[in-house]
């Protein structure tokens, strides 16, 4: 499970072999090509659900044949960002009455996934299923095991640093040792929102407020911080061994809600390494992001961009040359930009800054990839099951106020 | 050559006038929200009535989500979105687009017929060309002048597969004058909604486009003022959108001349025919949920009307009436100039406002 960094140097070749073609990393995604598109039904008609359904129409190899949620007025949403699309309010209808569906995208309230994803599974579908996977450890447990019998069927866990390209070749920056000794890391979410939808419905208000429930939402932690959480898994290829929580309502004092609206978290790996963790919906500074601080540089990530903060006394590499700088006070980024020689060669390494596309979208390109292609998950249910259990973890140490111990029979699948 | 974005309430002449009222004794309460976001290069602006402080909230968050998705899907500044999609493959093939975009496109098309050409999202190539494009104080192109494509008759539509075409390359998409009258129209469909049952609100764009349904509280209607001057006309309007043009949003320096960003499609050079046009959609729907493109089409027809200017006041141009209603046009020959108001059912057509604070009412009945 665990890969260090300088056994991936010893594998590699070296930091310096590495870092001559880095910059040559692209952002051309390659489309996967399916003779006949691939039938693709959406669970979940959400905020995540539409964004996903608008990123899924740009995909050519994608036929988005259904889309479903249990609530009727959220399915006419949808139905009307897709022409000719099939709605259907229960899962099971959906995977009863749409055989020609081959692949299901579950967008639903966390708790629900373990009951669609095991259905879907039985039903024989390939499924990308939104991260947390689970609002509990034996249900991720449980679609995971589901996952691994399923033969032949592709699972994508969606934790989306995994396929978004920003965060990949930031990952061979750091993995080929450009950050040098790690010295701490640190990580955000700052979105001022209320986390109360609108539900003129009070018997509906329960249901659509559910991350408002303490008895099935994980928080900003477990929601939110899976998601960012994952970011070091992956560059670490480890999982850390406690978390340490405190959460409060720092604004959200009177609408009767207890889930804490600002929390902190602090991660404790094996060696020695932190990573701190702030999120709040009181306030949107600086946004969500995940930093890497190291003896010689330091990576930052947001999401679309990322950059590279090099110490002085660091060596300089040669592809430095075409790097474009952005200041940020008194500290420079270098960007990260993909093709970055091809780039600097035409005169357009600005145009290079950021992600073209949405991070959802390369996931699910991944996830179409890995059909047509035959191609291995770039999520595993297993992968994303961990992960999720990493963010339950800080759940329980937020609500607690307690260190939460992460053993490594708690990440056994 | 210098490009000048000035200050977005010396920009555009939209001034809200929020009434203090007194709520009579045995109202429910009232409660107040605002809320804002950033998005379109522009600022979002929301006023919100209702009795639920919570729930208002929540409401205006999904409507502004809304907002943020239709510009991730209409934006030319970003490479993925579906716009940038259509302008990068459509000459190559049709693409398949939204059915909420494709009636955007329709809307767009009839627009510009209706307009006899004087309104049209294709103009991108000669915006670019103008230097209102790119980079700030990117130059004039002479050479790109000349070869600049244009014409939303090069624009197939196909609304059995929901595609677009185009017949030629080179051709762009620009949504930048009817999108974020659509951003509004879909938000307010967000506050409407089942779950959002607002009944009370007033939403805008940069004070360019506005939309409201029902009235604040003690008050029949919302009120506009149409300009910064003291003597302003008032716009009361409910159920109804408002799309205003102004070629002083924003501005280039070409030589001794200040142009500004609004292009005649008709002739490719910049519009000189009025300061300032305004269009008036009244809902016609039933009750106080607005059509679905109510702010888009004011959007497009205000822009229409000050590229027509004064074509449009002399009667060479008569707007024939749209599905859901009749747009009601305020136009501005000159700055400062007197008002006139062209095709509302109450005035006389071509009559001036006769005096400073003149209230018209666009309130069509319930």
């Amino acid at each position: 499970m665990e890969l260090d960094r300088r056994s991936f140097l010893a594998a590699t070749g070296g930091s310096l072999a590495a870092l001559a073609v880095l910059p040559e990393f692209g952002f051309a995604t390659a489309l996967p090509h399916a003779a006949d598109p691939i039938p693709v039904a959406l669970i979940g008609a959400g905020r995540h659900g539409r964004a996903l359904i608008d990123e899924l129409q740009k995909i050519e190899a994608v036929k988005i044949a259904a889309v479903c949620d249990i609530d009727q007025a959220r399915l006419d949403g949808l139905k009307r960002r897709v022409q000719g699309v099939t709605g259907y309010t229960s899962h099971t209808e959906l995977l009863d009455k749409a055989k020609d569906v081959k692949a299901v995208i579950i967008a639903t309230p966390t708790h629900t996934h373990k009951a669609i994803a095991l259905d879907a599974l039985s039903a024989g579908k390939h499924i990308f299923c939104e991260a947390p996977l689970a609002h509990t450890v034996d249900d991720c447990k449980a679609i995971a095991k589901a996952a691994s019998k399923a033969a032949g069927i592709v699972f994508q866990s969606g934790l989306y640093a995994r396929s978004n390209p920003v965060y990949k070749l930031a990952r061979t920056f750091f993995r080929s040792d450009s950050v040098r000794d790690l010295i701490c890391m640190r990580a955000q979410n700052f979105k001022k929102q209320s986390w109360r939808f609108p539900s003129s419905d009070a018997a509906k208000d329960k249901e659509v407020n559910w991350r408002l429930d303490p008895a099935v939402s994980l928080g900003l932690a477990g929601e939110m911080g899976t998601h960012q959480f994952d970011v070091f898994h992956y560059y670490l290829g480890k999982y850390p061994k406690s978390v340490w929580g405190s959460g409060s309502l720092r604004v959200y004092k009177d609408d009767g809600r207890s889930i804490a609206d600002t929390i902190h978290c602090d991660l404790h790996f094996a060696d020695g390494a932190n990573l701190s963790y702030l999120a709040s919906i009181c306030n949107s500074f600086e946004g969500r992001f995940e930093v890497f601080q190291g003896s010689n540089a330091a990576i930052k990530l947001a999401w679309s961009h990322g950059w590279m903060f090099k110490e002085a006394d660091a060596p300089t590499q040669g592809w430095e040359v075409y790097a474009n700088r952005q200041q940020f006070h008194q500290d420079e980024g270098i960007t990260l930009i993909a093709d970055a020689t091809k780039l600097a060669s035409q005169g357009k390494l600005k145009d290079g800054i950021g992600l073209p596309f949405s991070p959802q979208y390369y996931a699910l390109v991944d996830f179409i990839a890995s059909i047509v292609e035959s191609k291995p998950s770039v999520c595993t249910a297993d992968e994303g099951a961990r992960g999720t259990i990493v963010g339950i973890a800080a759940a329980q140490a937020v609500a607690s106020g307690k260190d939460v111990e992460i053993t490594d029979e708690m990440l056994k699948i | 050559m210098q490009t000048g974005q000035r200050g977005l309430f010396g920009a555009l002449p939209i001034f809200m006038v929020i009434p203090d009222s007194t709520p009579s004794p045995g109202d429910p309460v009232r409660v107040a929200v605002h809320a804002a976001c950033e998005a379109m290069r522009t600022r979002f602006e929301f006023v919100l009535w209702g009795s639920d402080r919570a729930h208002l909230t929540a409401a205006a968050e999904e409507a502004i989500e809304e907002i943020h998705a239709c510009e991730a899907r209409l934006s030319l500044f970003q490479p993925g979105s579906l716009i940038s999609l259509v302008n990068r493959e459509a000459a190559l093939r049709p693409v398949v687009i939204d059915p909420q975009t494709f009636a955007l496109l329709e809307l767009a098309q009839d627009v510009h017929h209706q307009s006899g050409g004087a309104f049209d999202i294709t103009i991108g190539p000669l915006m670019r060309a103008w230097g209102f494009r790119g980079q700030e104080g990117e130059p004039q192109n002479p050479l790109s002048l000349q070869t600049a494509k244009w014409g939303m008759h090069q624009v197939i539509l196909d609304r059995r597969t929901c595609t677009v075409r185009f017949a030629n390359e080179g051709m762009e998409l620009d949504l930048g004058a009817i999108g974020k009258g659509h951003a509004l129209d879909l938000a307010m469909a967000c506050l409407t909604a089942a779950g959002g049952g607002v009944k009370d609100a007033l939403i805008h764009a940069g004070t360019s486009s506005i939309l409201a349904i029902g009235s604040p509280p003690g008050e029949d209607c919302w009120r506009i003022a149409l300009g910064p001057e003291p003597d302003s006309p008032i716009v009361s309007f409910r159920n109804a959108a408002l799309g205003i043009s102004a070629p002083r949003g924003r501005t280039l320096q070409v030589g001794d001349n200040e142009i500004g960003h609004i292009l005649d499609p008709r002739t490719g050079k910049p519009c000189t025919s009025a300061n300032t046009a305004a269009a008036i959609y009244p809902s016609v729907a039933p009750g106080f949920r607005p059509v679905s493109a109510d702010a888009a089409a004011a959007d497009a027809w205000s822009t229409a009307a000050l590229v027509l200017g004064t074509d449009l006041s002399n009667r060479n141009f008569q707007p024939p009436p749209s599905n859901a209603s009749h747009p009601t046009f305020f136009l501005q020959t000159f700055r400062n100039g007197p008002w006139e108001i062209i095709g509302d059912r109450n005035y006389a057509h071509g009559s001036h406002i006769p005096s400073a604070n003149t209230h018209l009412s666009i309130c069509p009945p319930e």
